[in-house]
């Protein structure tokens, strides 16, 4: 019988001795979906996604990848899968052709995309591994766990170390793996990145899925900061609106906090007498603070 | 057992296997080299009269027996003197590269990360355990046959007494014993999944078993010391040079290695894999 769920998870539990990795975890991944697993860095992304391939033993609870049990069945699971590592780890003695040569001789389907891949992220294979530059080495990574075609995708991280504009190319091969039907888990702590990739995202903190939101959703609850310099002294009363709060002013400068939509915002800066306006990606730090602050006001 | 494994292990230790055989037949050849100006101008008789009997004892010339299969004429035989100074140190010369590679044979691949690499892949853990130590029972195999090679045609320069299909024996005896010692240090290696405490377990233990076998030979009132010991089951002396085969110690070595390594498979399995 088919099952429905790319990916599942119940009650999945992981201590190292008193240390909690992930505590009853429940998600369920949706065929064809690109999931993005979203959290900072120690809230246990990486221990689930060791515990799908059985890497590591899950105290409590379980799951299964495809209806296969992640592990009773981990070999039928990890031959489903395609797994991109966040610091892959490879020998530095041999070119990036001999590590596909290895890792797809145990794949069906191994090597059918190798080169297609390395040409679209233009790397050569050709060359010994300990010569690679740490971008390099993610963009082997992502060709080997790409390279045959798996029908799900596990992704930790797969962007650290890849410089934008080969970002854009992964995004793109991303999205052409949706349209084949790839069910994807992307674990994150880059908002913009599952905000970009991804259809569906959980929220984990601390080891605790927080919540788990449609992109649109988690774009309502995004918040980010924007330094504004006037060509005068600012006041507090001229930035009063809906979704802001000013966070700081110092003569001319304002520090501002926007969660949400930033039209009308955007439309009233365009009254005042705008010097500079400073607006970085939403991070995921002041996103988790109002989020939480959001979460206990509603309890 | 994974054929694309086991290839890459060849490749990725070739050249540290290749400078472990250089070096054991640079020594063999050292051997040959000093025997003929050597074995006539030093009486290694009286020399090995007047050694105390426990020391003897410890080098496996506790006997008349044993003294006259390696002395002729009061001097060396080449079989003798081959044994003495060169196959006798085989199993610690082979048995260093097997605590060396396989106290690493897990542990070493967690650190490195690479663990992670293959093990997200349909493999087995018992299939990468296995394909890394038949891996490295073939390097440890290649470098027992240029030891070998470099005795055949050292013996037949020096046209000694030496009998080629004992040598071949004892090498492979000596292959063996390392290969105990390989499953051992694949335990350990699988036991605390961390380099430098498996190294040093593994290590231990083969130095603490060549002292009880030098002890237990050495000192009567200790002497079931030397049983504890792999090393005491390789009787170099009698296989090169009248061809005695100890089975009782090749079927300790086979043992000790099979179980190890099916201890070793039970343990990984269970191991999560954290870097």
């Amino acid at each position: 019988m088919e099952t429905k769920s790319g990916i599942e998870t119940r009650g999945l539990t992981k201590f190292y001795g008193p240390v909690r990795g992930i505590e009853d975890l429940d998600l369920e991944v949706r065929r064809g979906e690109v999931f993005g697993f979203l959290g900072p860095n120690g809230s246990g992304k990486t221990t689930t996604i060791r515990l799908l391939l059985n890497l590591i033993q899950p105290t409590h609870g379980g799951g299964s990848v495809l209806g296969m049990d992640m592990v009773r069945d981990s070999l039928g699971v990890r031959r489903a899968c395609g797994v991109v590592a966040g610091e892959p780890a490879f020998y530095g003695s041999l070119t990036g052709r001999r590590h596909m040569d290895l890792i797809q001789s145990y794949h069906a389907r191994g090597n059918s995309r190798a080169a297609e891949l390395a040409e679209a992220l233009e790397l050569n294979l050709d060359r010994p591994v300990r010569t690679y530059s740490r971008g390099m080495k993610q963009k082997l990574a992502i060709i080997q766990g790409m390279a045959h075609a798996p029908d799900v995708l596990i992704m930790d991280e797969p962007t650290l170390g890849l410089d934008p504009l080969v970002q854009q190319t992964f995004y793109r091969i991303l999205a052409e793996e949706r349209d084949r039907g790839v069910t994807v888990f992307l674990s994150s702590h880059i908002l913009s990145e599952v905000e970009r990739a991804c259809d569906r995202v959980a929220i984990v903190r601390d080891g605790r899925l927080a919540a788990v939101l449609d992109v649109g959703e988690l774009h309502r609850h995004l918040v980010r900061r924007m330094d504004v310099t006037l060509e005068r002294d600012a006041t507090a009363d001229e930035f009063r609106l809906d979704e802001v709060e000013v966070v700081r002013i110092e003569g001319r400068h304002v520090e501002l906090r926007v969660s949400g939509h930033v039209g009308e915002l955007i439309r009233h800066l365009g009254t005042l007498p705008v010097q500079d306006v400073v607006f970085p990606e939403a991070t995921l730090e002041d996103t988790f603070t109002a989020f939480y602050a959001g979460e206990e006001e509603t309890s | 057992m994974s054929l694309s494994l086991y290839a890459t292990v060849l490749r990725l230790a070739r050249v540290g296997a290749a400078t472990w055989g250089i070096s054991v037949a640079l020594w063999a050849l050292l051997v040959f080299w000093i025997f003929p100006s050597i074995s006539s101008a030093f009486p290694f008789g009286e020399y090995l009269e007047a050694i105390p009997e426990e020391i003897r004892a410890a080098i496996g010339l506790a006997s008349e027996e044993d003294m006259a299969l390696v002395l002729q004429d009061g001097g060396f035989t080449l079989a003798g003197f081959l044994n003495t100074e060169y196959i006798s140190w085989l199993p610690l010369l082979l048995g260093i590269y097997a605590v060396v590679y396989c106290g690493g044979l897990v542990s070493q691949e967690v650190e490195r990360g690479t663990l992670d690499l293959l093990l997200s892949q349909p493999l087995t853990r018992t299939a990468f355990l296995l394909s890394k130590f038949v891996g490295f029972a073939t390097l440890i195999l290649g470098v027992a046959v240029v030891s070998y090679v470099v005795v055949a045609v050292g013996s037949s320069v020096i046209e000694g007494d030496i009998d080629l299909r004992y040598a071949a024996a004892v090498h492979l005896v000596a292959v063996l014993l390392a290969l105990a010692i390989a499953g051992y240090s694949t335990l350990a290696s699988c036991l605390f999944m961390d380099p430098r405490r498996s190294l040093a377990v593994a290590g231990l233990v083969t130095a603490l078993g060549y002292f009880a076998n030098f002890v237990g030979l050495s000192v009567q009132s200790v002497g079931w010391f030397k049983n504890l010991s792999l090393f005491y089951y390789f009787d170099s002396l009698r296989l090169l040079v009248v061809g005695d085969v100890n089975w009782v110690g090749i079927g300790v070595y086979l043992g000790v290695t099979a179980a190890s390594l099916a201890i070793a498979v039970v343990v990984f399995q269970r191991k999560d894999v954290v870097r």
